[in-house]
């Protein structure tokens, strides 16, 4: 069941910055699926870049620092995390070093190519956090429809509900999503903590 | 690497975000220009959020990492304590996005996010060896336009040195926001027409006599009195004029163009008159107009002795600042666009693509990044000089 709790992001930082526990699990669920995508660009390995975000929030606690707002525990995060990588990209090439291998593949990137990583990250987080931010039964007709590709009469017969009332969920859907998108405010305005789990 | 640069990365995130859901201002527009224009790989990632496919792809994966098995092991390790999962899903429960294979359902929503409603579109990704090859660039247009006057004199706009030019009929000023002219003798008696011609690459803003202010795209003209009679005001135009018309009750405001006139009583309107479109296209944004005896409301277009709702914010999106095309927008007017815009010629090697393109890119592109681009939708480039050609 939903639990409807709704936390905008300076209450988060706060949560942080009073080094409540609760803080970690609300950023993640934020930032860990950007960050990722972030650190696989780096590492393009999945489970790598798992762990250097994993080890990036444990950093973010473990400072214990005062953060103004929410960009900046983001730019905590995105250093911390290409901190982490580059050291990994350096042991990998010190091991492979041993081997032929001379393509440069392991080699660090600019920091042009850095600040293009963090831009396609936050884009991604930007547009992911919308979607989930949906009240739940539009939230759940969006995802049957537009990724799992559902027509809307399969997505009627699974809510219970008649096809007007699927498309007219997912006129609403996509309102507020592209409302949620042109915001001024860079930041989150509400974490929606999602009720349901999809198991495959 | 300085935080700032963080900062900015994250600022232009957010731009790209909403540039394709909502109006930029313009110094948003010129920051997000200037960082596509900075390196082309800037320009490659910004055509990468054109597509939605890859948006899809990019969430697919971000939907592939475990959140649950990452949240476990952070909060066993900052509180040396393991979590019963039951608490776990008490605080968070992550919805998933699931697909279904390479089904993706796309609808169109007016200028749509990366999620649309109804149109289906199969992105095809052929296996290219075709390469663009560019031996130089060019630069996007600018503010500029040549005042003709009715002995035959010309004063250049951009060249103008000063803000103000004092000519025998009158006074010409220009500042941020548009040129003007002012005539001379304050009587009413008209001294004859002036014509304002935008050449290619050029654009210009210019308010007209009686206060209203008209929008030259590039390679249009617009033929005014010096002074409006007393019962009514009328111009002449060729090319692609908007215009925000100041109200008068007493006097319509009447616009001569390629095929139909426009009469308005105030309004904003965009008239688009290029011999690349078939035929002359009244779109009306706010106010009434009435062309060819037919009366528009706002977001209705006139066309060929038709009317048909308009995507407003594309029809205006040149003045706006964007090339912005829209799901029926064909190949051939990207390229009337694009020719206009940065004065080239373009030919084609092969057939012309038969594909419609949707997405937005900001006109203050040097060419070459503008066409890195549409590079993304398959298509392939050669530019030498002025010359474009589109591969086979």
């Amino acid at each position: 069941m939903s639990s409807g709790n709704y936390y905008n992001d300076e209450t988060c930082v706060a949560m942080l910055n009073q080094q409540d526990q609760q803080a970690i699990a609300l950023l993640m669920q934020r930032l860990y699926p950007a960050l990722c995508l972030y650190a696989e660009s780096f590492l393009e390995d999945k489970q790598w870049a798992e762990e250097m975000a994993e080890d990036a929030f444990v950093n973010l606690w473990q400072r214990k620092g005062k953060f103004p707002n929410m960009s900046a525990v983001k730019a905590y995060l995105y250093t911390s995390t290409r901190n982490l990588c580059f050291n990994k990209l350096a042991t990998i090439k010190t091991r492979k070093h041993i081997q032929e291998r001379l393509d440069g593949e392991y080699d660090t990137p600019t920091e042009s190519t850095v600040l293009r990583h963090i831009v396609q990250a936050e884009v991604m987080a930007q547009i992911m956090n919308a979607v989930e931010s949906l009240p739940p039964v539009l939230q759940q007709t969006f995802k049957m429809a537009y990724l799992e590709g559902l027509s809307n009469n399969e997505i009627a017969i699974a809510i219970a509900k008649n096809e007007q009332v699927v498309r007219n969920y997912k006129m609403r859907a996509l309102a507020k999503i592209r409302e949620k998108l042109a915001d001024k405010d860079l930041l989150w305005l509400f974490l929606l903590i999602a009720s349901q789990t999809y198991k495959n | 690497m300085e935080k700032s640069r963080i900062y900015e990365a994250m600022e232009i995130a957010g731009l790209i975000v909403r540039s394709r859901n909502a109006a930029l201002t313009d110094s948003e527009q010129a920051k997000l220009s200037a960082w596509i224009n900075e390196d082309p790989r800037n320009a490659s990632l910004y055509a990468q959020f054109q597509r939605d496919i890859n948006v899809h792809q990019l969430l697919k994966q971000m939907d592939g990492y475990d959140f649950a098995k990452s949240l476990a092991k952070v909060r066993h390790r900052i509180t040396g304590k393991r979590i019963m999962s039951k608490n776990i899903s008490k605080l968070v429960s992550v919805s998933r996005i699931r697909w279904m294979a390479a089904a993706v359902v796309i609808l169109a929503l007016g200028m749509g996010t990366w999620f649309m409603l109804n149109d289906q579109r199969v992105s095809s990704s052929l296996n290219h060896t075709t390469v663009s090859t560019y031996k130089n660039d060019v630069e996007p247009g600018r503010t500029g336009s040549i005042l003709h006057f009715p002995d035959g004199s010309t004063v250049n706009l951009d060249t103008l040195q000063s803000n103000s030019l004092n000519t025998s009929i009158g006074f010409i000023t220009k500042n941020e926001q548009f040129a003007s002219f002012q005539k001379k003798d304050p009587g009413n008696s008209i001294a004859g027409h002036l014509v304002l011609e935008t050449p290619r690459s050029r654009t210009q803003s210019f308010k007209l006599p009686d206060g209203t202010i008209a929008w030259l795209n590039s390679s249009s003209t617009i033929r005014f009195p010096t002074t409006f009679s007393h019962n009514v005001r009328e111009v002449e135009i060729t090319g692609e004029v908007y215009f925000e018309v100041a109200h008068d009750a007493l006097k319509p405001f009447r616009v001569k163009a390629s095929e139909e006139t426009v009469e308005v009583l105030g309004t904003h309107f965009n008239i688009n008159a290029y011999p690349y479109k078939q035929h002359q296209v009244t779109t009306l944004l706010e106010g009434s107009v009435k062309v060819s005896g037919v009366i528009l409301e706002p977001s209705q277009q006139f066309s060929a002795g038709k009317i048909s709702s308009a995507d407003t914010s594309l029809v205006i999106a040149w003045k706006n600042g964007y090339f912005q095309f829209g799901h029926h927008t064909v190949f051939r007017e990207v390229i009337a666009q694009l020719e206009n815009w940065y004065d080239i010629e373009v030919e084609y090697e092969g057939m012309i693509p038969e594909r419609t393109f949707y997405g937005k890119i900001p006109r203050h592109l040097s060419l070459v990044n503008t066409l890195t681009i549409l590079e993304e939708l398959d298509v392939h480039f050669r530019l030498e000089g002025k010359k474009l050609t589109i591969l086979r």
